[in-house]
């Protein structure tokens, strides 16, 4: 054994790398699909159910938003529901599999200045919103396809018809 | 609210230190100790500073962390707050010591005085059975 790892060392490389691809690969697709209904997309939508009033009708997705500082990074997260005129915020706070909620805000499509809806197609977009003075108070990421990696990104969210619906609506809001 | 140590957490690190230092002591001790006096008194340091490394986990056994309506305390330290939100939690990689828990409120204190006496502004939770869990729990609806 060990003799033969002597002898092909850079096959050994490939080999371990190979393993090490192929394990993020099955990660990715176990969560990818515990992430259609999972207990976290549940516990996001029951919180929007909890803060959102019960007449308007919204589309709900799960957003963050991570800044890295050297080493570290800081974290936010959000769940927000979006209807024609108002985007509802309500911040995440993740601890383990605990998820809690903080006082929501109400942004109103009439009260931007300017909206960044991110560059148009693919899975991911990077979303800045801006105050009347140009000012940008609110940017985050909302993903298709959100699967855990590392303690930055914690849940296993899958929301692929909810993401295009938000994008289509946040779209419409910018050109308007 | 009181949340107490995590013992089985605190006897495992103070179990794997132990392992680590135990098999690192041995083979300064089975290389031979230098015959000098210099020799004696490093492998002596050696070995008390390796104790007090191994114990020193045993020092959170008795903490216990307050939550309270408006305000959480911890040894001789409080905070109080109005929202919840004003309370900040980071962890650190410590690496082979492992990762510090920790909370602090207002702003994160970066000057490299602040972070070497990081105790005097921030609790330390690291040893304490899931406090952030249960601080979401308590003041921000977690489930």
């Amino acid at each position: 054994m060990f003799d033969f790892m002597d002898k092909h060392p850079m096959l050994m490389l490939g080999l371990f790398l190979a393993a090490f691809l192929l394990y993020f690969l099955i990660k990715y697709l176990f969560d990818k699909h515990k992430g259609k209904n999972s207990e976290e997309r549940r516990r996001v939508l029951e919180i929007l159910k909890a803060v959102i009033p019960v007449e308007e009708s919204y589309v709900p997705v799960y957003a963050y938003w991570t800044e890295h500082y050297g080493k570290s990074s800081k974290s936010w997260y959000y769940a927000m529901g979006i209807t024609d005129e108002k985007l509802y915020v309500v911040p995440l706070h993740i601890a383990g599999k605990v998820i809690g909620y903080d006082k929501s805000f109400v942004i109103h499509k009439n009260s931007l200045g300017k909206v960044d809806s991110g560059k148009a197609g693919g899975s991911v977009r990077y979303v800045k919103l801006y105050d009347q003075n140009q000012k940008e108070f609110l940017k985050f990421e909302v993903n298709e396809v959100n699967t855990k990696m590392d303690k930055t990104m914690p849940l296993n969210i899958v929301q692929v018809e909810e993401f295009h619906a938000f994008v289509k609506k946040l779209d419409e809001w910018k050109s308007q | 609210m009181e949340i107490h140590a995590n013992k089985g957490k605190i006897i495992v690190v103070s179990l794997i230190r132990f392992i680590v230092l135990a098999v690192f002591l041995f083979g300064i001790y089975a290389s031979g100790v230098d015959d000098s006096v210099f020799g004696k008194v490093f492998f002596c340091a050696s070995v008390t500073f390796a104790l007090l490394f191994i114990l020193s986990p045993l020092r959170h056994l008795n903490e216990v962390f307050i939550l309270a309506p408006g305000k959480i305390a911890f040894k001789k330290k409080e905070f109080t707050f109005s929202d919840p939100a004003e309370i900040k939690w980071a962890r650190y990689k410590t690496y082979f010591i492992g990762t510090r828990l920790r909370c602090y409120k207002g702003k994160e204190k970066t000057g490299w005085k602040e972070v070497i006496f990081s105790s005097f502004y921030e609790m330390d939770l690291t040893y304490l059975k899931n406090p952030h869990e249960e601080f979401i729990n308590y003041y921000m609806n977690g489930k």
